[in-house]
């Protein structure tokens, strides 16, 4: 042996005043971390010197999965990455294989389509104003409250696709099946509601005190950071880069719509929360701009498709705008019925890699509100 | 007054003192114990409705019998000790949060004859007890080696410090103005005396005189009890409960008891020094029943508030809460006796007291709304209408 | 002996153990828990001479003040991964201290002409209002000092507590 190693007492350094950090495990089993998240939090008192996110713990392999079923048979796993934004991630799916195959969906399908994934977006932005108000300390108010409004939504979503989770009703080419007869009479009636409930929510969390004060300065990101860390969506947008692929790469029919894409000028916390309230109105004011629209008659689905989608070898990038940021699937086709790649871009893991530059040197009860308004989904993360 | 009526009278038979006040006390651990029961079944109800829920139901009609069988379950539930916790600091910890808050019912005047004992000095001593409950918290804390539990003992540890100087800052001006009215009567002593205290509000409860009073003892009593808005020590989302994270069974319930007594404790004490107790409006007159009525009619309608404050309000952060208390609360408490003092010595009438005090409870809010809405600083989203373009990469790098 | 006697050795007992436990115990926060022990004891022994006002005030003030110890004793050290040195190079000169007290103690036990528990009664109760009198009148300079002596170092703690600048 080159060295001997000498096992002594630690030597506390002579400093005065020192006080001793501590190592604070969050997760993975902790109310704030919004499922199977863990991070570890250095700690000096109650000041975050350091975090270091863990994820992983979700991964099912969806990607994987893919490749080994057909185009048609793995739009499933999209419902299950990220589960609060079901439809969305369906519809990314769907555009992907649509462009691949070159196949062209009929207006209306489109039309069901936008008005489930906004409808979608509020869902989950309801969600992330629930579960953000349980992480600031309105002791469940806020949730349920917010709650209150989701179950109209779902009990929409049951009506048009039977589940209430993994709804799995797009197809490639259309729609599964024609949405129930009052499908436009029921939307006007939830767009009417749901305004409601976001005003609701408004008035409880909005201008609260104690909210702007937890909430204010709280877990900067400059515009520059944000683009740098690839983060995208309303965490984008709260911090000053008015970037929504829904406008600056449109897809589908979203060019028909007068709507305003709301932009943060601090990019905090509080910004973040605003933005996705002003989010909820604006897409409810898209919805009800599409229920006038929408063709009252007319197939849902293309005709002539082939039972077998074999497209001829080629590779796609097909990103929307979900309600977390970019969604993106990335496809290569080789020709036979199952996609060689698949890979999925998810907003989540992007913006949660700015969760440390956020967190450090603020406090354990920001670092908990700072990883609420980044609104993690982690079957999106981990995928 | 009259003298309070003595258990053995009622027996019929001769004990010593110090047996009667054993059975007092024993009575109110009993009594708190139902009491705590029914204030969990009360919240649950009160904050479901809040939250447009329904609450429990299925135990009992409307749920009645749901704290009961919590109790069941939690009596039954094995207690469990972390191998690495410190057993006597975690198994004595539940006494020390325990005991003060029961000891802290002495003194507390339920009808003008009904009290455990008529302490001269009622009010020192409750908040001297109150003191020492901080140390079963701490003790709870450190004992269970679990570093949530050690953030909670520590941000409790602080928080009881900071706020309890307030709140005896926000008694004293009671206690300054019932002074002076004793000595208006020709009596020396006993404004520290609650049942006093409550005997002086026969036409004005004090919290005419003390609106700033009774708001920071509020805020204070709050604090004390770790009830949202100022709930870190035990906050859900952040340490997971806090300093009773690792006990579980008796030991937890314990813990619970003592924090739904101590609320009642708190409410009952507001509503004996600010709201006049068994006196106002007509106790004085109505005899005891009416009396009782009267106490608990005042702390149930504060309690109701208590719960309200926890649906309606998110939590602040530990820094904010302490500056809230050291840089705001305790100056506008000092204010307070400074302008009691000044107005009394120099035989200022009651009115002024009381206008002085609604003043500065003004500019306190005044002040913490404008600066909150400094902070706040205006609308800082803004729209941008949604017109189809492509963004170039140089473009979104510049911040747009 | 008379019950108040038997109380008083009791609590004489605790306060002993409890005080020679915070001298003994390995553990900072054991020590300071035994403190809060004693100064109860303490606490106690005043209410058995009837002086409640001190009693309640030493609960008040001293068990804010162990609290804030306990606090410092945690931020500080790390009491539970590795017992403390509480003996360090100064223990010659901490036992010397001792010492001169205790005998300071002793000399002022066995030279104090105490009153016999039997002639108690005729001690009149220290009125307490009259001790604020006293203060806010005849003391009012002394108090007034020791209050800004008391301010002054309170600001000298928060100077010595701020970091100097931000590290890293």
């Amino acid at each position: 042996m080159a060295e001997q190693v000498v096992m002594t007492e630690p030597v506390a350094v002579e400093r005065e005043f020192q006080t001793v950090d501590m190592n604070i495990n969050m997760g993975p089993q902790h109310p704030s971390t919004h499922g199977v998240f863990r991070m570890v939090l250095t700690v000096d008192g109650e000041v975050v010197k350091d975090v270091i996110p863990y994820i992983g713990y979700l991964h099912r392999g969806a990607e994987k999965l893919s490749e080994s079923l057909d185009y048609r048979g793995s739009l499933g796993f999209q419902d299950r990455t990220d589960y609060l934004a079901a439809f969305c991630n369906e519809w990314v799916h769907v555009n992907a294989t649509e462009r691949l195959a070159g196949i062209e969906a009929p207006e209306r399908a489109e039309y069901v389509r936008l008005i489930l994934s906004e409808l979608n977006r509020v869902l989950s932005h309801l969600m992330f104003a629930g579960a953000f108000g349980t992480d600031v300390g309105f002791f469940g108010t806020a949730f349920t409250w917010a709650f209150k409004e989701r179950e109209l939504i779902q009990d929409y979503f049951e009506a048009v696709t039977g589940d209430r989770m993994m709804y799995n009703y797009f197809r490639v080419g259309g729609l599964a099946w024609e949405p129930h007869e009052t499908f436009v009479e029921d939307g006007h009636w939830l767009v009417e509601r749901l305004r409601a409930g976001v005003e609701d929510l408004d008035a409880l969390m909005t201008r609260n005190e104690i909210m702007i004060a937890r909430c204010r300065d709280v877990g900067l990101l400059s515009a520059e950071d944000a683009v740098n860390h690839g983060v995208t969506g309303p965490m984008l947008r709260a911090s000053g880069v008015a970037f929504d692929l829904r406008v600056d790469e449109p897809y589908s029919i979203y060019d028909r719509f007068e709507w305003d894409i709301p932009v943060g000028d601090r990019g905090d916390v509080y910004d973040r929360f605003l933005v996705r309230m002003e989010e909820m109105r604006q897409s409810l004011r898209i919805v009800e701009q599409a229920l006038d629209q929408m063709p009252t008659s007319g197939p849902v689905v293309a005709e002539g498709l082939p039972t077998r989608l074999r497209p001829a070898p080629a590779e796609i990038y097909q990103r929307q705008e979900g309600p977390r940021g970019e969604y993106g699937i990335y496809m290569v086709s080789d020709g036979s019925d199952k996609p060689w790649r698949m890979k999925v871009r998810s907003p989540c893991f992007h913006n949660l890699s700015a969760l440390k530059q956020m967190t450090i040197g603020s406090y354990i009860a920001d670092a908990v509100i700072i990883l609420g308004s980044v609104d993690i989904v982690l079957g999106e993360v981990d995928r | 007054m009259p003298d309070a009526i003595v258990l053995s009278e009622f027996a019929g038979i001769g004990m010593p003192d110090w047996v009667d006040a054993l059975i007092r006390l024993v009575f109110i651990v009993a009594l708190m114990t139902l009491n705590t029961l029914a204030l969990i079944y009360l919240e649950r109800k009160v904050l479901a409705r809040f939250q447009a829920r329904v609450g429990p139901t299925r135990t009992g009609p409307v749920g009645i019998l749901q704290s009961a069988a919590d109790a069941l379950k939690l009596l039954t539930k094995e207690d469990v000790r972390p191998h690495s916790a410190d057993r006597w600091v975690f198994e004595l910890a539940v006494f020390f949060v325990f005991v003060p808050v029961f000891l802290m019912f002495i003194p507390i005047p339920f009808t003008e004859t009904w009290f455990i004992r008529d302490l001269e000095l009622g009010f020192l001593y409750v908040f001297a007890v109150l003191g020492l409950n901080i140390v079963g918290v701490i003790m709870a804390g450190w004992g269970s080696d679990n570093k949530y539990a050690l953030l909670g003992g520590i941000r409790a540890a602080a928080q009881a410090i900071s706020y309890e100087l307030p709140m005896l800052l926000a008694a004293a001006g009671v206690v300054m103005i019932a002074a002076g009215h004793l000595l208006d009567a020709g009596l020396v002593g006993g404004a520290l005396n609650l049942n006093t205290i409550v005997d002086q509000q026969r036409t004005t409860p004090y919290i005419l005189l003390q609106p700033l009073g009774f708001v920071i003892f509020m805020i204070g009593a709050l604090a004390e009890m770790h009830r949202p808005p100022f709930d870190m020590p035990v906050a859900e989302s952040e340490v997971v409960g806090g300093y009773f994270v690792e006990y579980s069974g008796i030991r937890w319930s314990m813990f619970f008891l003592a924090e739904y007594t101590g609320l009642f404790l708190m409410v009952m004490l507001g509503s004996t020094v600010f709201l006049g107790g068994w006196n106002f409006p007509f106790g004085a007159d109505a005899g005891l029943g009416w009396q009782i009525v009267l106490t608990l009619a005042k702390a149930s309608a504060m309690i109701f508030v208590l719960f309200w404050l926890r649906a309606m309000f998110p939590r602040l952060r530990i820094d904010q809460l302490m500056a809230f208390s050291w840089k705001v609360l305790l100056p506008f408490a000092l204010l307070q006796v400074l302008a009691n003092g000044i107005i009394l010595a120099y035989g200022g009438p009651d009115w002024v007291v009381g206008l002085v005090s609604l003043a500065l409870l003004v500019s306190l809010v005044a002040l913490i709304y404008v600066l909150v809405r400094a902070k706040a600083g205006g609308d800082s989203i803004h729209l941008e209408p949604a017109r189809p373009r492509l963004v170039t990469s140089t473009e979104v790098a510049s911040g747009d | 002996m008379s019950a108040t006697e038997i109380i008083f050795y009791a609590i004489a007992a605790v306060m002993l153990l409890s005080a020679l436990g915070v001298t003994l115990a390995g553990n900072i926060v054991y020590a300071a828990l035994l403190f809060i022990a004693t100064l109860g004891g303490v606490a106690a022994v005043y209410l058995l001479l009837t002086v409640e006002f001190l009693a309640l005030v030493q609960l008040l003030i001293y068990g804010g003040a162990v609290v804030i110890l306990i606090l410092f004793a945690l931020m500080l050290t790390r009491a539970r991964e590795r017992p403390q040195a509480l003996f360090g190079k100064s223990r010659p000169f901490g036992v010397l201290a001792a010492m001169g007290l205790l005998a300071g103690l002793i000399a002022a036990a066995v030279t104090t002409d105490w009153v016999s528990p039997a002639d108690r009664d005729g001690i009149e109760p220290v009125p307490f209002e009259a001790i604020g009198d006293v203060i806010f009148t005849v003391w009012v300079v002394p108090f007034i000092v020791v209050g800004i002596l008391l301010s002054i170092a309170l600001d000298g703690a928060i100077l010595l507590a701020t970091p100097e600048d931000e590290e890293d």
